[in-house]
């Protein structure tokens, strides 16, 4: 019997901060978080974190002076973009099952925005309603990846490509492979 | 058909066409739930709408009449008018624009604060509100002129129109109102633009007229020559200087950063380029076949008009809206660049919640439109005939001070805040002193004083503080 979505994403939600001495603040969080699915521009983090662009540079300058983040990129992209540092990865304790996910480059809430599109092409305001920033920005990051495509001259339709669908698919496979060594364990 | 006759057709679709953009403007409203729908469309804008409304700013209310005085003085040159804009876009396009999209910034003033820290960030903001202010100034004082000249009404009621419609529809609705009207504009002005000129341009014309050009008329890579253009921009070289610092100096910075994401960005700008080049073509044939046919004008710029006045008057209504559809949306834009400043940038401290939000950008929106009409009719009244370059090099002069900091984020890891502060600041008093305390102006354009200034201050300041170390210590923001 298929599982129920929910229960699927509990299991990739979990990323918890790494014991004493390591906390982290909310908004550093998003963005260690971020930069562990693969996103790793500021635009990104000012859309999910609905904050001006100074104040989140801030954070993430913050979480490079204490080590978890390093900076990416030179010319054209100088202070752009970051990567987790050996201790970011630390910090971001991740389950055996997101570790093998982090390939895919999409969080559990792609995931769930990705299986919202299954049904049909969605229009993108009704994807927006209630948090526009951080929904914005998924599906830009989506597109750019290839999973969405995004139609229309005003406010536009989401849809699922090929591509989209073919990762939904092998998530699913991963997820039945997983639950079964995680049962034979 | 008797000359009131024939003034109520343009007047009737003059009016349809200010009831439309008002009406667009209320229609989007609804689309407006939280401060980045007002200020960047939710970052929802397709590449298509946004490239079409990229090339209705780059081809203003002005372009027509300034291209028919050049195409009646030194022909084809004309084209320079709109190809370095397209130039100085497709640059952008492909060296700054993804980058603007990426830094999450509303503003280019926003993301050097977050780069330099908060007193860059205050220096730069009060340099650009100040430069775009002078960009709907200038077209609306340009636009306002050209329509007097169609229209026989007085230029200070033509201005009031341009600014008050404009204002309407973006207190609604700010930037989705201005990109939906965007495409309406556009639409008028290819009507305008490469159908109606080009096509009483030619069917006009007999057999041999167009010989009776000399043959420098037909060359495509010399300067333009109008007085005033030559003080604006002494070469093409120069030309284009003006429009890329006006291009990638904070004015375009909140349309690129309103799209989907960073290749939409790069894809919009390059379609602004492609479907804006025919637009270069076709300005210059309304003088150059006044010329042909032996009509002597008195003053070039009256060249538009006096080729409007030879065409059937449907026609004739028809061009008159496209060129009013063309100054709206230049106008537009300069004044959604200076609003979002104000409201991201010095407003910010203002706190509240979203409804609190848009309510604050609607009227700084609507007070910055009134204020930069107010300001056309000033410039009319006190720079009769240069008033619009006046503008323009105002604009340009301070936002030219802007583009070393801008090129320190992108490529330069030496660049320091001080550099950056004080680069700003001495180049924002430089052009301020040159325009107004001095006639310095009258020798060297301000956007070669400016940019000069900044990049020199910018880049011995940064090497200086590689030697002593920081002068002073920037409170890093963090989120709350």
């Amino acid at each position: 019997m298929e599982r129920q979505v929910g229960e699927r994403d509990r299991v990739l939600v979990q990323v918890e901060a790494d014991g004493e001495g390591q906390a982290v603040s909310p908004a550093e969080r998003v963005i260690l978080e971020s930069v562990a699915h693969g996103r790793n521009c500021l635009d990104h983090f000012v859309d999910r974190l609905g904050l001006d662009c100074a104040a989140v540079r801030g954070v993430a300058e913050t979480l490079v002076g204490r080590g978890y983040l390093r900076r990416r990129g030179t010319w054209f992209g100088a202070g752009l973009s970051y990567a987790l540092s050996d201790q970011g990865e630390a910090v971001i304790e991740t389950k055996p099952l997101e570790r093998v996910l982090r390939g895919l480059s999409v969080s559990s809430s792609d995931l769930l925005l990705l299986r919202k599109l299954m049904g049909g092409p969605v229009p993108r305001v009704a994807l927006l309603v209630g948090q526009e920033a951080a929904a914005a920005s998924q599906v830009s990051h989506l597109q750019d990846m290839g999973y969405v495509r995004v139609t229309g001259i005003f406010r536009g339709t989401v849809a699922l490509t090929k591509k989209g669908a073919h990762l939904l698919s092998a998530h699913g496979q991963l997820l039945d492979t997983y639950n079964e060594e995680e049962t034979a364990g | 058909m008797s000359a009131q006759g024939e003034q109520a057709v343009v007047w009737g679709l003059v009016f349809v066409y200010c009831a439309a953009m008002v009406w667009f403007g209320l229609r989007v409203n609804r689309w407006i739930r939280s401060g980045s729908d007002f200020l960047v469309a939710g970052r929802d804008v397709s590449w298509v709408l946004q490239g079409l409304g990229l090339s209705s700013i780059v081809v203003a209310g002005t372009t027509l009449a300034t291209q028919g005085a050049i195409g009646y003085l030194s022909g084809m040159s004309a084209h320079w008018w709109v190809t370095g804009w397209c130039v100085a876009v497709a640059v952008g396009a492909l060296a700054f624009a993804g980058f603007y999209r990426r830094t999450g910034a509303y503003t280019l003033s926003e993301w050097l604060g977050a780069y330099y820290g908060e007193r860059v960030r205050l220096a730069a903001s009060l340099a650009l509100a100040i430069g775009c202010y002078f960009s709907p100034l200038a077209n609306i004082l340009g636009g306002g002129v050209v329509l007097s000249g169609l229209t026989g009404m007085p230029t200070d009621w033509a201005v009031i129109m341009i600014g008050g419609i404009v204002a309407t529809y973006l207190f609604c609705s700010g930037l989705w109102g201005a990109l939906v009207t965007d495409l309406v504009q556009w639409i008028l002005c290819v009507v305008a633009f490469l159908i109606i000129i080009p096509a009483y341009a030619l069917l006009g014309s007999h057999p041999g007229m167009w010989q009776r050009l000399p043959s420098s008329f037909w060359a495509l890579g010399s300067a333009p020559a109008l007085p005033w253009f030559q003080w604006t921009l002494p070469s093409v070289l120069g030309m284009f200087w003006l429009m890329f610092s006006i291009a990638t100096g904070g004015f375009y910075w909140p349309r690129a950063c309103s799209s989907r994401t960073v290749n939409e960005t790069r894809k919009a700008w390059l379609l602004a380029v492609v479907i804006s080049l025919p637009f270069g073509f076709v300005g210059g044939l309304a003088g150059m076949y006044l010329r042909a046919a032996g009509v002597e004008l008195a003053v070039p710029d009256q060249a538009i008009g006096v080729f409007l006045q030879q065409i059937p008057v449907l026609a004739r209504a028809l061009a008159v809206v496209g060129i009013l559809a063309a100054t709206m949306s230049t106008v537009e834009a300069g004044v959604h660049a200076g609003s979002m400043v104000l409201v991201r940038d010095l407003g910010r401290h203002f706190g509240g919640g979203v409804a609190k939000q848009i309510s604050a950008a609607r009227w700084i929106t609507l007070v910055y439109t009134l204020a930069a009409t107010a300001g056309a009719m000033g410039f009319n009244h006190l720079i009769p005939v240069l008033g619009s370059a006046m503008a323009v090099a105002l604009l340009a002069g301070f936002l030219t001070s802007l583009i070393p900091p801008l090129l320190g984020t992108m490529m330069w890891r030496g660049s320091s805040k001080e550099g950056a502060f004080l680069g700003v600041i001495i180049a924002t008093a430089t052009t301020f002193h040159t325009m107004f305390l001095s006639d310095i102006w009258r020798r060297y354009h301000p956007v070669f004083t400016g940019f000069i200034v900044s990049a020199v201050v910018f880049v011995l300041v940064s090497l200086l503080v590689r030697v002593s170390g920081p002068w002073w210590r920037e409170r890093r923001q963090v989120a709350p």
